[in-house]
């Protein structure tokens, strides 16, 4: 009677009443029920076959996994930043096309002439330009530099006769040669 | 190997594990790896009960606890080409178990479905028992389903890392060093993890402990 009171008179600890959680089991048929359901999902598994992209993917570990579906990611926003401006640059070039296209259309008429009819062409023709040659006198024998330019041209002209020749002439009015 | 504190007995003692246990496991997983499919329902027919009982804790819901039971044995399974032998079977198949449990549980979120196992009958004449009722004065049947319900109702109060770690030690009977190679930290952090524990379980439970 004196050790059954003194087995009550013992402390109750936290770790005695966890242990009681081991008596918490099923009963022998839950585990009949448990092995035959669990041996058709793993003959399901055995049967059903990952698809490849699936199969690839076990192959690769999961960092590797990861690096590429960053590098993926990173491809997709480069090509999604990168398109626009493609697509801007070809809108400036068709209309660069398009500017060429009307000039063209705007030239004079090209006739074809026989080469007897250019003969006398210089005694015909006008030039609409005037060339002013400018000789550099070398009196300096120190100047006297193989590549210094003996004279150079400059022809002036109405820029707006050769507006349609070349941009370039067309702004300046002006062209300068220079003769070795 | 780690002192296991007040556990009494280790379901798989420290020794006999780390010698015959663990060669016994390694040798039946490089049967099946080898294409023995058979092989692999010994290894069922050793672990369905542990792994059953810390998820069946870690859930507190029975048929939650079958089918993440039976989940946990597919996915070792289907792994088990790629099981190196590095670590012990036993402690590769509880860190499966964990890891599912706890991402089911980051899922299920709130919404928690109790069922519970039917207790033991034998423990309701154990010493401890016979002590509750006496202390509490209480029918030992009505007493048995409420202490039941309360563990129960106390453990799903920790975190479920607080909690793998306390039915690991305490319910399981895993040592320290075993339960960080399961959940890959340190004995400190798994005492730490412990002690903080048990002290949240004493406040929940302290109509019960003397």
């Amino acid at each position: 009677m004196a050790d059954t009171n003194n087995a009550h008179e013992k402390e109750v600890k936290i770790e005695d009443l966890l242990r009681l959680k081991r008596a918490e089991r099923p009963s022998e048929a839950f585990w009949n029920t448990f092995d035959r359901e669990l041996h058709q999902r793993m003959l399901q598994t055995l049967v059903k076959k990952d698809p490849w992209y699936v199969q690839v993917l076990h192959g690769i570990s999961g960092r590797i996994a990861q690096t590429a579906a960053v590098g993926a990611a990173a491809a997709f926003l480069a090509i999604m930043v990168v398109r626009p401006a493609f697509v801007n640059a070809t809108a400036t070039s068709n209309k660069g096309a398009q500017f060429t296209q009307e000039a063209v259309a705007s030239a004079p008429q090209v006739v074809e002439v026989a080469m007897s009819d250019l003969e006398d062409l210089d005694s015909i023709l006008t030039p609409d330009y005037q060339i002013e040659v400018i000789s550099s006198s070398i009196t300096d024998p120190g100047y006297a530099n193989e590549y210094a330019p003996d004279s150079f041209e400059v022809a002036s002209y109405d820029s707006e006769v050769y507006v349609m020749d070349a941009a370039a002439f067309a702004g300046t009015g002006l062209a300068v040669t220079f003769v070795y | 190997m780690a002192n296991s504190g007040s556990v009494t007995k280790s379901i798989f003692p420290a020794q006999e594990k780390t010698l015959t246990e663990r060669d016994f496991d390694w040798a039946v997983v490089q049967k099946v790896q080898a294409g023995n499919v058979g092989a692999f329902d010994r290894l069922v027919q050793k672990y369905r009960e542990h792994i059953f009982s810390v998820i069946y804790n870690m859930t507190s819901n029975r048929e939650d606890a079958s089918d993440l039971t039976q989940e946990t044995f597919i996915k070792a399974f289907q792994a088990i080409a790629r099981f190196k032998g590095k670590s012990s079977f036993f402690t590769w198949i509880y860190r499966i178990a964990i890891n599912h449990t706890m991402t089911f549980l980051k899922k299920r979120n709130r919404r928690r479905f109790i069922s519970y196992e039917k207790i033991d009958e034998e423990v309701s004449n154990s010493e401890i028992f016979e002590r509750l009722t006496a202390k509490n004065r209480s029918e030992k049947g009505a007493l048995v389903s409420e202490l039941q319900e309360k563990l129960n109702d106390a453990l799903q109060k920790l975190s479920p890392r607080h909690r793998s770690v306390v039915i690991l030690h305490e319910i399981e009977g895993l040592e320290h060093a075993e339960i960080a190679e399961i959940t890959k930290t340190s004995t400190g952090t798994v005492r730490s993890r412990l002690h903080y524990a048990k002290q949240q379980l004493q406040s929940y439970l302290q109509d019960y402990i003397a």
